[in-house]
């Protein structure tokens, strides 16, 4: 395998491995889906800052 | 319980930055500055004012060592607030008013209140002011000392408001009266008892501020009405004071009236509110 | 880059180990930092500036919650996009400003007025496109490498010496092979230095790009510990953090241009 095709590889497995990690870690990506139960709610944020 | 929305706090922390998102839509409703939230109708945004964060919670503090003792003594000194358009800076606009002061006589910074009590540590500023934790934080490290609770000085002292589009009023009415509810039905809760307001502290330090549950038990102790989660819905006659304010100190325009930024359709009956029941599950 | 000049390196040739000196100076320099930190905190008395201890437990209690992994493949994964994209776009741009003399006239001034821009500049705009997403941060961090990225290619496609081009015509190449076996090759020296730089810019922008309402990563860590009231050893270990990382992202880089450079001496001479 050419020295190319391996710094490329190791970018992308890199990339990949990164992006996995923060999906895992930092989102609710690879949480158990709600199934839609068709309800019409709104997902609403709500923003607000640390003081009372 | 109407309506079936899911609701995603989503915390800032800053003003500016907090604006920019609700401004552009990628926020449906947001606590904001009652003055900021009359501005931005002033400027054409299409938002109303359905219900309040808190009543009071605002406190201003001077370094314990300092020679400020009443609010006549801030002339020719350096005050810290939160934003331009808070009513914490309002508020020094009343009381230097009816103490037949000047505005000019104090200079008057911006800053975010997250910086404030490290600020009046190395007496980079003479006086601070804003929503609490911040300002019971330099109180119990034991550098702060009290200037004046909001209670004392503008009773029913309005900070923070939940503000909303308009077009989400009209498309998803229910779910707004549902959040209003939420907020409404665990103010009350929050102030049935001493003993809610401790399970509070810790619950929403934890995982929610990110604050120390012990400042914020301090906040909510003493006294226990340095803030109040009661008494909540829009009032007319509280707003027509900010504007009155706003619009003497160059804050406010005036071109938006109560009819324009607020909404008080949500909540018409204070004492109908249920207070929530979750004793032993905060 | 001075390999050019040096075809006979071939890999392997480095010193395999690193010498004791080179260990034990910056190890007697980083301590005497650390004592005169500690000395200094306690001399002044402050009860807010953390000693080198107190951020080592900030450490401690960070990796203990979990947190410390989360907030570190975080920000990982918003400058690794945020650079991705920058390189994706920088380098097929730099390289067509580099050859082509049109495009580099109509576009360099434009380039040149928007690199000076500080990314903090860009945080409202990108807080009204993009919201309280990933996106935002992501695209604070391309913004402030893809420039450096896109200027250092043109330059270095624009200094290929001529005696190469010569060559390459003499031999008859197509245009989409001088570009290839040619320009590219010779141009990537320079081309990886300005990636260097890049992420050296990205990294150091991240602290900044989380301030948006991200709710993870190293700068929001910094961010957050301000919110916390007197949590000044957590403030000092994100700082920590972020230069530890940075330096460990410089090391890997050199690492790529050390291997970049000897190939390509060492391709053109034995293809």
């Amino acid at each position: 395998m050419s020295l190319q095709r391996r710094v490329l590889l190791a970018a992308i497995g890199w990339l990949g491995t990164v992006t996995l990690l923060h999906l895992w870690l930092n989102t609710s990506a690879f949480e158990k889906r709600t199934v839609s139960t068709g309800q019409t709610g709104k997902q609403f944020r709500v923003g607000f800052l640390p003081v009372t | 319980m109407t309506g079936s929305g899911t609701f995603e706090p989503v915390r800032f922390n800053g003003w500016p930055e907090l604006k920019e998102a609700f401004l552009s839509q990628h926020l449906q409703a947001s606590f904001i500055l009652a003055p900021m939230a009359m501005a931005l109708r002033e400027q054409g945004v299409p938002i109303k004012i359905v219900y309040l964060g808190h009543r009071d919670g605002t406190t201003m503090m001077v370094h314990k060592d300092s020679d400020i003792h009443r609010i006549e003594d801030l002339r020719g000194k350096k005050v810290a607030v939160p934003n331009r358009f808070s009513n914490q800076r309002l508020i020094i606009f009343r009381a230097f008013k009816e103490r037949g002061l000047n505005i000019d006589d104090v200079t008057l910074l911006e800053m975010p209140p997250p910086d404030m009590p490290a600020a009046l540590h190395v007496r980079a500023v003479d006086a601070i002011i804003s929503g609490e934790p911040f300002m019971a934080q330099s109180e119990m490290d034991g550098y702060g000392r009290v200037l004046f609770l909001t209670k004392d000085v503008w009773p029913e002292f309005i900070s923070c408001v939940l503000a909303v589009h308009e077009d989400v009023i009209r498309d998803h009415r229910a779910e707004v009266q549902q959040l209003v509810d939420g907020i409404a039905r665990s103010g009350k809760w929050l102030d049935t008892t001493m003993d809610h307001r401790m399970q509070a502290a810790k619950f929403t330090g934890q995982n929610y501020y990110n604050q120390d549950p012990k400042l914020l038990e301090f906040v909510l102790s003493k006294p226990p009405d340095r803030v109040k989660y009661t008494n909540l819905a829009v009032r007319r006659k509280d707003f027509e004071e900010i504007e009155l304010v706003g619009r003497e100190s160059g804050t406010l325009q005036g071109t938006a009236h109560f009819e324009d930024y607020a909404d008080p359709s949500f909540v018409t009956d204070e004492s109908a509110i249920q207070p929530y029941l979750w004793e032993d599950t905060p | 880059m001075t390999s050019a000049a040096q075809p006979t390196e071939v890999i392997g040739q480095e010193p395999p180990f690193v010498s004791a000196r080179a260990i034990i100076l910056p190890s007697i320099v980083a301590v005497m930092f650390l004592l005169f930190w500690d000395g200094a905190v306690r001399l002044s008395g402050s009860q807010l500036f953390p000693k080198p201890l107190d951020v080592l437990w900030g450490l401690v209690e960070l990796a203990q919650k979990g947190l410390l992994i989360k907030y570190v493949v975080a920000s990982l994964f918003r400058v690794t996009w945020g650079f991705t994209l920058a390189v994706i776009v920088g380098i097929p741009f730099g390289l067509l400003m580099g050859s082509n003399k049109l495009v580099q006239e109509a576009f360099n001034p434009l380039i040149q007025g928007f690199r000076p821009i500080s990314p903090i500049a860009w945080i409202p705009v990108s807080i009204l496109w993009f919201g309280v997403s990933d996106a935002a941060p992501v695209f604070l961090i391309f913004l402030a490498s893809v420039f450096p990225i896109t200027v250092s290619t043109a330059a270095a496609v624009k200094s290929v010496q001529s005696v190469y081009l010569r060559a390459a015509d003499n031999f008859g190449l197509t245009k989409f092979q001088l570009f290839s076996r040619v320009i590219f090759p010779a141009s990537l020296p320079q081309i990886v230095t300005g990636l260097r730089i890049g992420l050296g810019i990205a990294w150091l922008v991240v602290v900044a790009a989380e301030m948006i309402a991200v709710n993870s990563g190293l700068g929001y860590l910094i961010i957050d510990a301000r919110n916390a009231g007197k949590r000044y050893d957590l403030v000092v270990a994100g700082m920590v953090l972020i230069g530890v990382i940075g330096w460990l992202l410089d090391l890997l880089m050199r690492q790529v241009e050390r291997f970049q450079t000897v190939k390509w001496a060492y391709g053109t001479l034995h293809d």
